[in-house]
């Protein structure tokens, strides 16, 4: 197992490099390059560039963007591998105690979704499996397919209106209370409850029809017991397969939520500084979220081959 | 003439094939038995250049196999995922023909193989398993091969048609002066049409001999293990 | 036709909801293309004298802040909305298609370079890359396409990977390599041919997700640039006037719902007339009077009665196709019957529908089961599980499949017992112990999962499982075809030394006279969901009587060679 996740933590290695070319060439090869945003950020809109063309040539050379692009490369990765993922344009402060002093607030809503998406996802899934073809079957199936199909932001629209407008329960955005954190939790988790219990669903539905459970049947197994420890376990598969599509629904998904209801996260954060054409602020957050990502799907890998035994052992001896 | 001479192939660490080497003349008809993880379907692997083995050479006519590509086709095990599913049986039966240049075959091809040429039209799922497995042999004939490598043809059929199509091969090779590579794990199966049988155990040949010899004088302890666990008809 | 065109065509009549789904979607399309002409208005036209006013005859859809019509508006939005998914869609497609299968396909280096970019490109959360790919192109529609399909196409490409290096190994592909199809050749054909249902399956699917980040982007202020209408910016336009016209947001919001809500019902719908699965799911039947459920316990404890198995006279079809008719059969206490039959004969069936086993389409439709004594007709799922397992024992067909991955063969053990008998684990432990002395399997397979043990090692498990609770009858269904003769022959054997030793009674299903002649001693020939004989084995062995017996005998192999051999 330890010897599992070393070779994990090495093929990770390679990736993460990647994955830091290619964040470092999304900001190198927009057209113009940063200095011209940077410039717009400082000046009047309108105001005649051609005239700037020397305090351009200035900015590029203290940017160090007129020295060649490994270099800047090399140089960039020290600062992050140091921590240092630049600073704002418009704030001037560093990037990263902007994002660590949003990341709770972040975390909170991300958390408090994923607890509503298991509450949701997992009855729904095994009704539906469970009483295939019937009634709540149908319903269930019927609400996932309208929940994969409502955009998040149109749902935290709608909520906010019926709730907040229009019954005055609870508060229309902001962050404080656990009042305020209802409705943007619910709004994540419901999209990717409707996923997640269509997904749960069809892996039982699946389980349920392979041989093992003729077999789990003939040996005059309590249908609780066919269901519950033989077919969902091999139904999870799928669905811890798919946990790196959740969490990476969740990320995205909480960008549009927290705009939706002015959340205080990294989300806003991320917009705000889209609007202001904040590019180390964009560069920074793509990072932070692509390690945060893959350390949660290093930990599912890990966790996968708990859950099925025939990896673990192809693993152990790999 | 098939010779094939100090084959050897390994997965890894672990060797599958070690000095492999026997013949099949023209007009022979050739088994190859053993039990599952013998190495037998490597071997019909590679004597049709769909795997390369690590050493000793396979050579067609003096020719090494992957070239000669025509004149060696191969019979697979399971008929039904062996042809394309989208494909008409005269689409099916036109691609081999296509390859060489030669004329689509049509109507004779498959009245040879004792089907009714309307199920040239037909789609896969629309035949029978035995009728699919005919299909199949009438392909490996479009090119005009002189050696057919026949791997597990029978062991997705059912007894009374494993008797058909053995009946069928038969019949064929005698019609066209074929050779055969039979590959089996059955070895009444492999005495039935063969004239002689190599009997492998761990990627060696352990024993060559006359079909009727081996059923009746097995050498090696594997080949007597081999027949004596066949199954056989026994009553009181 | 081949099977997928014929499927497709049926869809709309099979599904009319999927038909009025693609009716919808193809009205929105016509609506979209033809929009300057219906919806002749200027969208992006300020007039603040009619600003923000409620549906009305003039404004079906009311109009927002700047006095704009909302449903000029959101017709020439979806030209937006929809025109930019459908390019990014096919972009992907395209590029992540024809990268997968070559990739996958081809292998070897070129295959080895794809799989490292991809990896890298799926390390990042889609929403959060495609995000930030817009934001730093400056929005606008080039930029949304780009996002979109940048992030969107290392997904395809993996899975259509995925099933081009499954295909390389299909049989038909392996067939045209052997018949010197070249290797473009056979991407051309046989892997398009094979992937573009499930592509076009994904397209479908994707495409509702697509208009969805589409929006989403938009509504970030990413998208298309206002005062151009596109629904997702038009939510965002609506945001401050939620609370006094939520009108502005209803309009551009229903349209998205509805259009991904359709391309998402079609999409499963074309799923699974492509790919039907009918799930053959564990029947759960509710008791239609009889003898209460502990009555019918105490009863089958009891049975005296010599049989331990009749059938009378019992049908079974699969929807409206008769698969077995008329069958009778009795097996009595110690005895053993072998069932033989070609495939599709029924005999699998039969097995099942002693056992209660039967799925759907398949049903009982005529004459009654009797198991120790006692008419299963109206038996419920209760009923059935005090003989399934305690009474009855079931070795199946397939050693690979019959044992759950994911539990160990100790607990597959322990649960049959448990499920029987109130006991503690340890003391069902130990029953396990002994099942596995019994048929000779070391104690520590019972820390092993089945992928762990041999092919005959896990049939010898399964054997383990139906004896465990002692039954005295025990069904076999093919419990040697997926074994290579050796094993075979060991399983052969083990079940005859069992018999031996435990008196049990026996049913052996087979399609092979050979391996039945060393278990059973008579036997029954199913033909066609007919039984055509049945007879001491010594008997039909020697003077077979019907045609179809003398068949099966005269197929077995080197049977004239055995009989050279008995003579030299």
């Amino acid at each position: 197992m330890l010897r599992y996740v070393l070779v994990r933590l090495a093929t990770t290695v390679p990736v993460l490099w990647g994955i830091s070319v290619v964040v470092f060439s999304l900001v190198r090869f927009i057209p113009g390059d940063p200095s011209h945003a940077i410039l717009l950020s400082m000046v009047d809109p309108g105001a005649d560039l051609s005239s700037l063309e020397q305090d351009l040539a200035r900015l590029r050379a203290d940017l160090g963007l007129d020295r060649p692009y490994l270099t800047q490369y090399a140089d960039w990765l020290g600062n992050v591998l140091a921590g240092n993922l630049g600073t704002s344009l418009r704030s001037g402060d560093p990037v990263t105690d902007e994002l660590w002093r949003r990341l709770p607030a972040t975390l909170e809503l991300a958390g408090a979704a994923l607890v509503v998406m298991v509450v949701v996802a997992v009855p729904t899934g095994i009704v539906g499996a469970a009483r295939h073809g019937a009634a709540a079957d149908r319903l269930a199936r019927m609400l996932a397919l309208v929940g994969v199909s409502v955009p998040g932001f149109l749902l935290g629209l709608l909520l906010m209106y019926g709730f907040s407008v229009h019954l005055g329960w609870l508060p229309t955005s902001g962050h404080g209370t656990p009042a305020h954190l209802v409705l943007p939790a619910v709004t994540l988790g419901l999209g990717l409850a409707a996923g997640t219990s269509r997904l749960l669903r069809a892996g039982l539905l699946d389980a349920l029809s392979q041989p093992y459970m003729v077999t789990a049947e003939a040996k005059g197994l309590p249908w609780r017991q066919m269901l519950l420890r033989h077919a969902l376990r091999n139904a999870l598969l799928p669905v811890l397969t798919n946990t790196g599509l959740i969490v990476g629904g969740l990320f995205g998904g909480a960008v549009i939520v927290e705009t939706v209801f002015s959340w205080p996260g990294i989300g806003r954060y991320i917009v705000d500084a889209i609007t202001g054409r904040d590019y180390p602020v964009i560069q920074a957050f793509v990072l932070a979220m692509s390690l945060m990502y893959g350390l949660v799907n290093l930990v599912v890998d890990i966790g996968y081959r708990f859950a099925d035994p025939r990896v673990r052992v192809e693993g152990a001896e790999a | 003439m098939l010779r094939v001479d100090g084959l050897g192939k390994r997965y890894g660490r672990t060797p599958v094939l070690s000095d492999v080497a026997f013949t099949v003349g023209d007009g022979e008809a050739v088994g190859l038995v053993g039990s599952s993880g013998a190495g037998k379907t490597t071997i019909a692997r590679c004597v049709v250049g769909q795997e390369r083995p690590r050493a000793g050479s396979i050579t067609y006519d003096g020719v090494p196999v992957g070239r000669s590509r025509r004149h060696v086709q191969m019979v697979f095990q399971d008929p039904r995922s062996s042809l394309n599913p989208r494909w008409t049986v005269r689409r099916s039966l036109r691609e081999p023909a296509r390859n060489f240049g030669l004329p689509a075959p049509g109507a004779d091809l498959v009245t040879q193989v004792g089907l009714d040429p309307a199920l040239l039209d037909r789609y896969p799922h629309e035949l029978s398993t035995g009728q699919c497995q005919r299909i199949c042999i009438a392909r490996a004939l479009v090119t005009g091969p002189r050696l057919l490598v026949l791997d597990e043809p029978l062991s997705a059929l059912d007894l009374p048609l494993q008797a058909q199509i053995l009946d069928l091969l038969d019949e064929l090779r005698r019609e066209r002066g074929l050779s055969y590579l039979f590959v089996s794990h059955d070895i009444m199966v492999v005495a039935a049409l063969c004239d002689r049988v190599v009997v492998l155990q761990n990627g060696r040949v352990v024993e060559e001999a006359a079909a009727t010899d081996l059923l009746t004088r097995p050498q090696h302890p594997h080949t007597r293990e081999l027949v004596a666990d066949t199954p056989r008809l026994r009553y009181a | 036709m081949s099977r997928t065109a014929a499927r497709l065509r049926a869809l709309p009549r099979t599904d009319k909801l999927a038909g009025a789904a693609l009716v919808f979607l193809l009205l929105v399309v016509v609506v979209s293309v033809a929009a300057p002409w219906l919806a002749p208005g200027d969208p992006t036209a300020v007039d603040y004298l009619q600003a923000a006013l409620p549906p009305s005859a003039e404004h079906w859809l009311g109009t927002d802040a700047f006095g704009r019509d909302l449903l000029t508006r959101v017709v020439h939005g979806g030209r937006a909305s929809l025109a930019t998914a459908a390019v990014a869609v096919a972009l992907v497609i395209v590029v992540g298609a024809t990268v997968g299968a070559i990739s996958g396909y081809v292998g070897g280096l070129l295959d080895l370079a794809v799989t490292r970019v991809l990896d890298v490109l799926l390390a990042f959360p889609r929403l959060v890359l495609a995000i930030a790919i817009a934001a730093l192109l400056e929005g606008g529609v080039v930029g949304v396409v780009l996002a979109v399909s940048v992030v969107s196409w290392p997904g395809y490409a993996r899975l259509v990977r995925g099933y081009a290096l499954q295909l390389r190994d299909e049989g038909y592909v392996q067939a045209a390599r052997v018949a010197g199809t070249p290797w473009w050749r056979i991407l051309r054909t046989h892997i398009a041919g094979s992937i573009a249902g499930p592509v076009l399956v994904l397209a479908v699917v994707d495409f509702g997700e697509v208009v969805l980040a589409v929006a989403g982007l938009s509504f970030l202020g990413l998208g298309v640039r206002p005062p151009q209408p596109e629904w997702g910016a038009m939510l965002n336009e609506a945001r401050p006037y939620l609370e006094d016209s939520p009108w502005m947001f209803l309009a551009p919001g229903l349209a998205v719902v509805l259009v991904v809500l359709a391309v998402n019902y079609l999409g499963d719908a074309v799923r699974d007339a492509l790919e039907p699965r009918r799930p053959r799911l564990p029947q759960r039947t509710r008791r239609r009077g009889g003898a209460s459920t502990t009555e019918l316990a105490a009863a089958l404890a009891a049975h005296p009665g010599p049989d331990l198995v009749t059938l009378d006279r019992v049908s079974v079809a699969a929807g409206e196709q008769a698969v077995l008719t008329d069958v009778s059969l009795r097996i009595a206490a110690g005895e053993a019957v072998g069932l033989v039959g070609e495939s599709g004969s029924g005999k699998s069936t039969l097995a099942g529908a002693l056992l209660g086993l039967l799925r759907p389409p398949l049903r009982i439709t005529g004459g009654t089961v009797t198991l120790y004594g006692q008419d299963t007709t109206g038996w419920d799922t209760h009923d059935w599980r005090l003989v399934r397992g305690q009474h009855v024992g079931l070795v199946s067909q397939d050693p690979l499949t019959a044992l759950n991955p994911v539990l160990t063969i100790g607990t597959q053990l322990v649960e049959t017992v448990r499920a029987h008998h109130r006991v503690s684990r340890a003391a069902a432990r130990q029953r396990a112990r002994a099942a596995l002395d019994l048929v000779r399997l070391p104690q520590h397979c019972l820390d092993r999962y089945p992928h762990q043990l041999s092919g005959g090692m896990r049939q010898r498990v399964a054997i383990a499982i139906a004896l465990i609770n002692e039954p005295r009858l025990l069904i076999c269904d093919e419990p040697t075809t997926a074994l290579d003769v050796t094993t075979q022959a060991r399983i052969l054997e083990e079940l005859t030394r069992l018999r031996a030793e435990l008196g049990v009674g026996l049913l052996f299903v087979s399609h092979d006279l050979r391996l039945m002649s060393q278990v059973v001693e008579r036997v029954v020939v199913l033909h066609e969901g007919h039984v055509v004989e049945d007879a001491p084995a010594s008997r039909l062995f020697t003077a077979p009587e019907h045609p179809y017996t003398r068949t099966l005998l005269a197929a077995i192999p080197g049977n004239e060679l055995e009989v050279r051999r008995a003579a030299g």
